[in-house]
């Protein structure tokens, strides 16, 4: 089969700056990006410039984007990167062009020797006993290779070089967690000092990443924890949303009433368990389902829950929503502290289990970082606690989706004009859930059109507590993220996630506080979907 | 101009032992034309060899790689390389690599080819990848001065002595000379000269073709290892570790066909493996008649691949859509390793040349002899790479800065650049490599040898009308590739008619016009010098110590 591949060129001794220049090869199954480089190499253009040895995703030389994403080319098949009928194939990011398809990695390598990746201690024979667990646990960074894929990924380090990188960050951990070296609290505090709480926890390293290093929850999110338990982390800022969360259950304070106390007259006992109910429809109920909310939406968008439950309602879906839902966990786990998480966790679960006893086992989330939270994190801390775990959970947006499938989506929505863009949230991908599901739904309102470039894995700078404690760069992430839209033709954003649209619609404030107004507009899926519907309330 | 002490020209295992090594008392420098982090010691999967547990015995390790050598490796030699093996790996645990464990916290071990006793260390298959990783943390912490992405042109050699190289650096386009008072090789291999290798696009033997031109001998080319499990039909590297793991071969019709060949089964030394393979597809039993083979994992259950073969899982799902713990891996013999290369003492010194040195796979001590038994060549790595350390660093102490002649030999690389022939590289290179294959491969004869010598001269004949479009300097991996092609061809003759000269059978060397060894007339060292036009041959004898050469059955 014939292929095309469109591949970025650049000769400093001829050309200003890169352009591409498109090939077209023919390729069968297994051919690898790589081997298409190769042949056009050898059969039609000699200056084509491009590293490569070892062939079999163990050297590290032949990291490139394709497709807008870091890879190894020996590692990427062809077929399984066609977008829109080519291949494209450009420079790793962040790092120096020196030729065509080469950069500078000289920087990147300076990242890993900034961390003294070397073992500090002599030990004698006896301490360098290891056992097969510290193996494994060594082994979970042990596999990096170098390539630099993960560098060219960071969204962080395009607009704050300071940041170490992921690599480094790696390369750290390894060592903190080897029982043969003895540095491991003052690794840990030049983590700190080198950025480790300025990773927005986006993953888009280790979806780079082709050894398969779990970079965010093997790495960061350890070395956090360690931080903690050495009392060197977090940073006063997390400690601050963390007394929140003691004081309050959440990280944002109230301010406005929360959407949770606004239908004290829906208030009543299912059960046992004090809830508000909502089934405004006549007629009994496709399904009955528990709405957490999250602090966010709770207590800062509670339009957004209102038009959640408005969704709902309109396809006949009862919905509980439990008085006594605490903070998901979320900011213990990302700031390290496990140890004080307990209790939110312990009383999440027993309400979810409650419900679940009483016929009720889907639980929906409205907050997409809960929802990785539930998924990720509760499975081994109930194992932990010893509890059990007998409902299922649902983002809201999936849990829609799922009613398309099975065809029971009331799909009779008014017409809404606009063109834009998915934003599409790390928190939601960091829960297995696809693009395209967020996608396919969307698109069945009529009269919206979204442009869709392939994931080009942009933060919003909301993540993984940077907020609190480097607001500068989050808001840097934020507003980068809106102009590169803007770039690819776009002057909105349409997402699900409360971090996302606080985010960006503190990024537009800023810009038009400074007098550079960026005329962008962020929607929130549930807000128009509930318009879709042709209501934006839950009724009184 | 650049002057250092002494330059080690190679980033991979040996290179980088050597000049931590050396850098402790000397001023040292690294050279290597990828980034030491892309060396091919990464690509080494099983283990690297090593006596520690108390019912294993440095005797059995010893003769086990002198059998496996077919008698050729001197014996002084293989047991250095077996008694420094212990300190050796104490000391890269020390380093810092990641070894995998038993239960008790000691370094695990496992079977492998050719070794009565499971005595492979190693890091889950990437030991390789391990030891290398660490051993780079080594060089940055001894701060040893690297000038990565520079390629060798040539040796600068003055009244039979060594003093200094030319080097092109790849990045800048620029060709510096480099004086030293020492030079040491530690290119590795050459397996792209070879259509279906294991190796990386790297392995070029740059040290054994500059060092041959310079007018240093080879020894022992014809010995080429073929390496029975390559991943059909790219040749990448599946590790001897998936049959020490329990992995069997099988034929097209299902059967294990090994029980037919050797009583060691699978875990026969790899020259005795890779004949019964091709003597299998070469009478019809491929898969489907094709010139592969399959090996089998699937009964050794997806926990234990994941956790010790997770690399292996992982290639062959990438390369050939196998998933290996549900089907078996198509494989076909693969070129892997050079027994051969530049005759080094058991310091790494080149005798007759002062002031060159070499280590690894490129120098030829020679611990492998006619077959190398796997996990003995990241061993030798280490042993050697630290031993020429150690000596580079007493011998530039006492040495002078020579000085330099008048020309260099590096102009007619460069030339390369301005030449306005017809010959592609790409052409050559890929005639080359079927050259090779189907002339010098598993079986050899008279008539195939001869017809690949005259091949091969031809090849370089055409050579001397090379062309590359590629005219600029910055990155151009076009010229980097033609000097490449340049190397690969001038060893390309030494292992030819290296394998032409030796009428035997013995080890990797297989005569099928000379099918039994033959002590009395090639118990001996093959060296090829190159005079003028063609090559001369002469040999050395083989250091005999405790065994004597006898049948080797397995």
């Amino acid at each position: 089969m014939k292929i095309e591949l469109r591949i970025s060129r650049f000769d400093p001794e001829k050309d200003r700056a890169p352009y591409y220049r498109t090939y077209t090869i023919d390729a069968e199954k297994h051919t690898t990006v790589l081997d298409a480089l190769i042949h056009i190499k050898d059969c039609e253009d000699d200056t084509l410039t491009f590293r490569r040895s070892c062939r079999s995703g163990i050297c590290g030389s032949c990291a490139v984007r394709v497709n807008h994403r870091a890879c190894l080319a020996c590692k990427t098949r062809a077929m399984d990167s066609i977008y829109e009928g080519c291949i494209l194939v450009e420079p790793l990011k962040n790092l120096r062009i020196i030729r065509d398809l080469v950069v500078d990695l000289d920087p990147f390598f300076r990242t890993i020797e900034q961390v003294s990746p070397w073992i500090t201690r002599d030990c004698t024979a006896a301490e360098r006993r290891m056992y097969p667990a510290d193996v494994r646990e060594l082994n979970k960074t042990g596999d990096c290779i170098m390539c630099g894929a993960c560098y060219s990924d960071c969204n962080v380090l395009d607009v704050d070089r300071k940041f170490l990188g992921p690599a480094g960050l790696v390369k750290c951990y390894r060592f903190v967690e080897d029982p043969r070296d003895n540095l491991a609290s003052e690794r840990i505090k030049q983590a700190i000092e080198l950025g480790i709480f300025k990773c927005p926890v986006d993953q888009e390293c280790e979806l780079a990443c082709p050894a398969h290093i779990g970079i965010r929850r093997d790495v960061i999110e350890s070395l956090r924890h360690h931080g903690a338990k050495y009392g060197i982390a977090p940073m006063p800022a997390h400690r601050r949303l963390i007394q929140s969360v003691l004081d309050t259950g959440g990280v944002v304070p109230v301010k406005t009433e929360p959407a949770i106390e606004r239908h004290q007259h829906r208030e009543r006992s299912f059960n046992g368990i004090t809830e508000v109910y909502f089934k405004d429809f006549d007629g009994e109920p496709e399904n009955d389902i528990v709405l957490f909310l999250g602090c966010i939406i709770n207590r800062r968008q509670q339009e957004s829950a209102d038009a959640i439950i408005n969704i709902l309602q309109h396809n006949r879906i009862a919905v509980h929503l439990p008085k006594r839902q605490t903070c998901c966990g979320s900011p213990f786990m990302r700031s390290g502290m496990y140890e004080n998480m307990r209790p939110f966790v312990s009383q999440n679960i027993d309400i979810f289990n409650s419900y679940a006893e009483h016929g009720v086992r889907c639980i929906l989330t409205s907050c997409s970082g809960c929802n990785s939270t539930f998924r990720h994190d509760y499975p081994g801390l109930a194992v932990d606690y010893g509890l059990a775990v007998n409902y299922r959970i649902f983002d809201t947006g999936e849990y829609m989706y799922h009613l398309l499938r099975s065809g029971k989506l009331n799909e009779d929505f008014r017409e809404i004009r606009m063109s834009t863009m998915y934003h599409y949230p790390c928190h939601i991908r960091a829960s297995g859930l696809e693009e395209g599901i967020y996608v396919d739904l969307i698109e069945r309102i009529p009269g919206l059109v979204l442009k869709q470039v392939p994931s080009s894995g942009l933060c919003c700078g909301g993540g993984g507590g940077v907020r609190a404690a480097y607001p500068e760069l989050a808001d840097k992430l934020a507003i980068r993220r809106m102009n590169i839209a803007q770039e690819e033709g776009v002057d909105s954003l349409f997402t699900n996630c409360p971090f996302c649209i606080l985010s960006f619609e503190r990024g537009i404030k800023l810009r038009e506080d400074a007098g550079e107004a960026l005329h962008f507009k962020i929607y929130d899926f549930y807000r128009v979907f509930s318009e879709a519907y042709g209501g934006t309330g839950a009724g009184p | 101009m650049l002057v250092h002490d002494a330059v080690i020209i190679g980033g991979g295992l040996a290179g980088m032992r050597a000049a931590i090594e050396a850098g402790k008392e000397a001023d040292v420098a690294l050279l290597s034309k990828v980034h030491p982090l892309r060396a091919h010691s990464n690509a080494a999967q099983g283990g690297i060899a090593c006596v520690l547990e108390k019912d294993d015995l440095l005797e059995s390790h010893i003769y086990d790689t002198v059998k496996g050598s077919d008698f050729l490796g001197d014996q002084d030699a293989i047991e250095i390389l077996c008694s420094e093996a212990p300190e050796n790996i104490q000391e890269l645990d020390r380093m810092g690599v990641i070894f995998s464990r038993m239960d008790d916290g000691s370094i695990a071990q496992r079977e492998f080819g050719g070794h009565s006793f499971p005595r492979a260390c190693y890091a889950a298959d990437r030991t390789g990848h391990a030891i290398l990783h660490a051993m780079y943390e080594q060089l940055l912490k001894n701060r040893i001065t690297v000038y990565p992405e520079w390629y060798v042109l040539s040796l600068i050699m003055n009244d039979g002595a060594c003093c200094g190289i030319t080097a092109h650096d790849i990045g800048k386009g620029e060709t510096h000379i480099i004086r030293a008072k020492a030079v040491m090789f530690a290119t590795g291999g050459y397996g792209t000269a070879y259509e279906t290798t294991t190796n990386a696009f790297a392995n070029t033997g740059d040290g054994c073709g500059i060092a041959s031109r310079a007018g240093v001998p080879l020894m022992d080319m014809e010995f080429v290892q073929f390496h029975p499990t390559g991943l059909y039909p790219r040749g990448l590297l599946i590790t001897e570790g998936a049959r020490g793991e329990g992995g069997i071969l099988i034929n097209d019709k299902g059967e294990r066909f090994m029980k037919r060949y050797a009583n060691a089964m699978e875990l026969a030394p790899r020259d005795v493996v890779v004949r019964a393979m091709q003597k299998e597809m070469d009478e019809g039993r491929g898969i489907g008649g094709a010139n592969y083979l399959y090996l089998d994992l699937t009964h050794i259950g997806r926990e234990k691949i994941m956790e010790r073969l997770p690399q292996i899982h992982e290639i062959a799902l990438n390369f050939a859509g196998v998933d290996c713990a549900e089907e078996p891996i198509p494989v076909t013999p693969s070129v892997h390793y050079s027994m051969g290369g530049i005759p080094v003492n058991h310091s790494g010194e080149v005798e007759g040349i002062k002031g060159l040195f070499a280590a690894g796979e490129c120098s030829c001590v020679s611990v492998h002899g006619a077959n190398r038994l796997g996990c003995n060549s990241l061993l030798e790595a280490v042993v050697f790479g630290r031993r020429a350390g150690r000596e580079l660093s007493r011998y530039v102490r006492k040495a002078k800065l020579g000085s330099l002649p008048e020309t260099d030999g590096s102009k007619e690389i460069e030339n390369i650049l301005d030449s306005d022939g017809n010959e592609k590289v790409p052409d050559l290179r890929e005639t080359l490599r079927k050259v090779m294959m189907e002339k010098c491969g598993i079986f050899r004869d008279r008539k195939g040898l001869q017809e690949g010598l005259k091949a091969v001269k031809e090849l370089q004949k055409r050579f001397e009308n090379i062309y590359i479009s590629d005219k600029g300097r910055v990155f151009n991996t076009a010229f980097i590739e033609a000097a490449e092609l340049h190397n690969l061809l001038t060893i390309s003759e030494i292992i030819v008619h290296s394998a032409l000269v030796r009428e035997e059978s013995r080890g990797s060397h297989t005569r099928t016009d000379y099918p039994e060894r033959d002590d009395a007339r090639w118990l001996k060292h093959t060296l090829a010098h190159r005079t003028g036009d063609g090559l001369s041959f002469s040999y050395r004898p083989v250091t005999i110590t405790r065994f004597h050469p006898e049948k080797r059955k397995y």
